[in-house]
């Protein structure tokens, strides 16, 4: 099993340039919505670091399904304390 | 009968006899040692808990506060809590069956990680070290739910360290959690596939997902209570913005869920003692594993129901209320498929299902109750009163802790090599059984009527109640009293079981009683269904021949 | 002495009877951990979510205040020595110890540069009168609220420097193992195990970094 050295430098730049285009985006005008677009980039780079670096891409199913359960269980949780907050102010 | 000092000799070497100096006992990595381990941390914690129950009640005798202040009577509900939820419930089953016979049932010579099994138990003591000084130090009043602002500015106790004593106990259930996961997924035997897996793997499978996946958020929320009373600043402080609900919704994301932590296993060891004292395969086996997965993942959608009254959005209590209801039904389901097994099986009486059918008595009326408290409407008038204690018992207690003992019979000839007498134990059981509904039935009465929890005064009308109540202490004190003598002496001076006292199939009862350290001589090779009995005479031939399981 | 631990038997653990068998198991339990984690610090997230929903112009003033350059600065360190880490992971399973000793050595360095970056944000936050508490002081349209920006920014930012620091322990410690022992590389799992804890961490600081640091009035 070679090192493939290339697709970890690739994965480095991609990361390096999504950090670029957060930080930059930032300054612009988007409104209520740029935690949004920071969050959505936020989540691509950790979707890189999870496929390459910690080499799910490359591993069984079941490590596909652990990786995405806490994930799955904050958004659950995320979801319904949501649902109180903005609900309060509802007739 | 009396038999000759030679008849109750155990021969040859099993897990217990091995090596007997106390090092070899505590730096075990075997499964089974450590259960017992567990076994006894559990018991002395047990009776802490109830000590703190039989003071309660004995104050609640009186309606004036006779015995103690109120903030002692705080003081002691929130350790009956803490204690009975956190140091023995949730590790009873778990801990000393789960442990004990996981990787017999799954036909494997121990956990995946033996020895992170040994640290979960260490760090379980020294958390119960933390609540355990916590307690000495003078104790904390907030009650187990732990609500700010007053756990985390107001409270005198000493809250930081329970805090940090729970937060440690977590560790251990992550970690039993973890290893029961790794352990059924990659050590099953030679076809062992996920649907020949014994209902009570399962279950404690369901059970390990909600260790893994809830635990954590009480680590944090509790980490944040500490940091707020320690820093004086805090997330939970209105005064800068903060909303207390956001600590009851963080808490009840790990609590509820817990509360399936607590009866999951329960239902699991249900589930073999049905199938063995009715000696036919269970009803809707693949019903029960679909119900046991849906219990753990509902169960993490009902969290609200908790705090209908406490501020949260209307809106949000309704889709709490509906989400309540669902997350019934798998248990309904489960009831249903024990009580069609029980129907035409050749039932027998002794101590293990008399367990049984308390459980499936017991947590019918507490399931009930709670279909109640999820309807926003009742639970408004109910809710903070004794009618919350009393549907919570019958889960707990009703449910739960039935299972436990039921299990811990049933599978004592295995665990010991030895029988327990079993008149004594069925007469105890009764004990408990009327004991429990003594003490418990009258508060369902009492909180509909009005009586708040965690009151020690209340109106005088309510005495008579309260007074039937406490006199069901007795009761379970003798019911509670008697397993711990017998199994203790039965457990060194027992009849011989031999391996099989119950006649039951499945991998445990394939080996020795008590098992070698490394369970199997060559790991089995599964060929069949489990629950495999004969079917009954008027009954169709399986689709399946039964094949013999291959124990070499 | 065969390199590849696919086909070493390696030094096996009871009860596992196969390299690769152990070491899946290991992966798997180590990615349940990781999950616990991500609810660990999802408690705080949710927090962070329903303060900054409902104190969205106070949260806005206080971010302002943050020194985003820091903090992308340290963004870019870390994503480097995930870089690095994963590296040295790879050479761990191909057993080779100077290599991986090199790239536990740079992974090393950038984290502690990490949490020197850190401890000079926090330096300077104490002497804006920014830390929460008694010498808090801020001029806004709601100063406790935005007060409440920076209990989370301590807190979160907090627990995550302590997982740092656990890590920069971790790598001295299996760095120490493999200097001093050249079979340490026969199980490279503990390596694979701390190349998971490490690239999680890098994860967590990735939205830490848009929640505190791109956050300021439009």
């Amino acid at each position: 099993m070679k090192i493939n050295l290339g697709r970890s430098v690739r994965v480095l730049i991609s990361l390096y340039l999504l950090l670029v285009l957060t930080s930059g985006l930032a300054f612009l005008p988007f409104g209520q919505w740029d935690w949004l677009i920071s969050l959505v980039i936020a989540f691509v780079m950790a979707g890189l670091i999870l496929l390459f670096f910690m080499k799910v891409k490359y591993s069984e199913p079941l490590i596909w399904l652990t990786s995405a359960a806490g994930f799955t269980w904050l958004g659950l949780l995320l979801l319904l304390v949501a649902l109180d907050y903005v609900s309060r102010t509802w007739p | 009968m009396t038999q000759t000092p030679e008849a109750r000799f155990i021969p040859g070497e099993n897990y217990l006899n091995k090596e007997k100096t106390l090092a070899s006992w505590l730096f075990t990595h075997d499964h089974k040692r450590i259960a017992l381990l567990y076994l006894i941390s559990i018991t002395f914690i047990f009776l802490i808990g109830s000590l703190a129950a039989v003071l309660m009640r004995t104050e609640l005798m009186f309606p004036h506060g006779e015995f103690f202040t109120s903030t002692t009577y705080n003081k002691l509900f929130t350790l009956h809590g803490v204690i009975m939820v956190w140091f023995f419930l949730i590790p009873a089953i778990p801990n000393v069956l789960g442990n004990f016979l996981i990787p017999i049932m799954i036909g494997a010579r121990d956990m995946a990680f033996p020895r992170l099994n040994l640290i979960s138990w260490y760090v379980f003591m020294f958390g119960g070290l933390f609540a355990l000084t916590s307690i000495i130090l003078g104790g904390v009043d907030t009650g187990w739910t732990f609500y700010t602002p007053y756990s985390s500015t107001y409270s005198n106790g000493w809250v930081i360290a329970m805090a940090v004593g729970i937060f440690i106990n977590g560790f251990s259930s992550i970690f039993t959690g973890l290893n029961f996961i790794v352990t059924i997924h990659k050590l099953r035997a030679p076809g062992m596939t996920w649907f020949r897996l014994p209902l009570f793997v399962w279950t404690l499978y369901s059970t390990s997902l909600i260790f893994v996946l809830a635990t954590p958020v009480l680590a944090i929320t509790l980490t944040l209570v500490a940091l707020e009373r320690g820093f004086g600043i805090g997330i939970f402080d209105p005064r800068i913005g903060g909303d207390p609900l956001l600590f009851q919704h963080l808490f009840w994301f790990y609590s509820h869920p817990a509360v399936y932590i607590m009866i999951l296993p329960a239902m699991g060891v249900v589930s073999e003692l049905i199938a063995a004292f009715s000696r036919k395969p269970i009803f809707g086996y693949n019903f029960i594993v679909y119900a046991s997965l849906g219990i753990a993942f509902l169960g993490f959608l009902v969290w609200g129901h908790h705090m209908f009254v406490s501020g949260q959005s209307i809106y949000a209590g309704m889709i709490f209320s509906l989400l309540s209801f669902f997350v019934a039904i798998p248990s309904a389901i489960k009831v249903f498929n024990w009580t069609a097994t029980l129907y035409k099986g050749h039932i027998t009486f002794e101590a293990p299902i008399l367990y049984a059918f308390s459980f499936i008595a017991l947590f019918t009326i507490g399931g009930m109750t709670g279909l109640m408290l999820a309807s926003l409407a009742v639970d408004v008038h109910v809710t903070q009163t004794y009618f919350i204690v009393a549907h919570c018992h019958y889960i707990m207690v009703g449910g739960a802790v039935m299972a436990y003992l039921g299990g811990i019979h049933y599978w004592f000839p295995k665990i010991t090599g030895r029988m327990y007498p079993e008149m004594l134990a069925r007469w105890a059981a009764v004990f408990l059984f009327v004991g429990f509904n003594l003490a418990f039935f009258p508060q369902f009465i009492l909180g509909y009527m009005g009586m708040p929890r965690r009151y020690h005064v209340y109106p005088e009308e309510f005495q008579l109640l309260n007074i039937i109540s406490t006199t069901g202490l007795p009761l379970l004190g003798i019911g509670y009293f008697l397993p711990l003598t017998y199994l203790g002496w039965s457990a060194f001076f027992g009849r011989v079981a031999g391996p099989n006292p119950w006649d039951a199939p499945g991998l445990e009862w394939q080996i020795p009683s008590p098992p070698p350290s490394e369970n199997f001589a060559c790991i089995p090779i599964v060929t069949r269904k489990p629950y495999g009995y004969d079917p009954p005479p008027d009954t169709h031939e399986p689709d399946e021949a039964p094949e013999e399981i291959h124990v070499h | 002495m065969s390199t590849d631990p696919e086909a070493s038997t390696g030094l096996l653990n009871f009860p596992f009877k196969e390299a690769r068998h152990q070491r899946e198991s290991a992966l798997f339990g180590m990615w349940i951990f990781l999950a616990t984690e991500v609810l660990f610090f999802g408690g705080m997230f949710t927090a962070y979510m329903v303060y900054r929903y409902s104190h969205w112009q106070a949260f806005d003033e206080a971010g302002a205040h943050q020194e985003s350059y820091l903090g992308c600065l340290n963004t870019a360190v870390l994503l480097t020595s995930g870089f690095t880490m994963a590296l040295a992971v790879e050479f761990a399973r191909k057993g080779q110890r100077e290599w991986l000793l090199a790239l536990f050595a740079i992974t090393w360095l950038l984290g502690a540069a990490f949490l020197g970056i850190e401890g000079y944000e926090y330096h300077t936050k104490f002497t804006e009168h920014l830390v929460p508490g008694s010498s808090f002081h801020f001029t806004g349209s709601d100063p406790s609220s935005s007060e409440l920006f920076f209990v989370l920014y301590f807190t979160m930012t907090g627990i995550h420097m302590f997982h740092m620091f656990v890590g920069l322990m971790l790598i001295l410690f299996f760095g120490g193992w493999s200097w001093c022992s050249p079979r340490a590389l026969l199980t490279p799992n503990p390596f694979e195990v701390l190349g998971l804890y490490w690239a999680f961490v890098d994860i967590v600081w990735l939205f830490l970094y848009p929640l505190f640091y791109l956050v300021h009035p439009q």
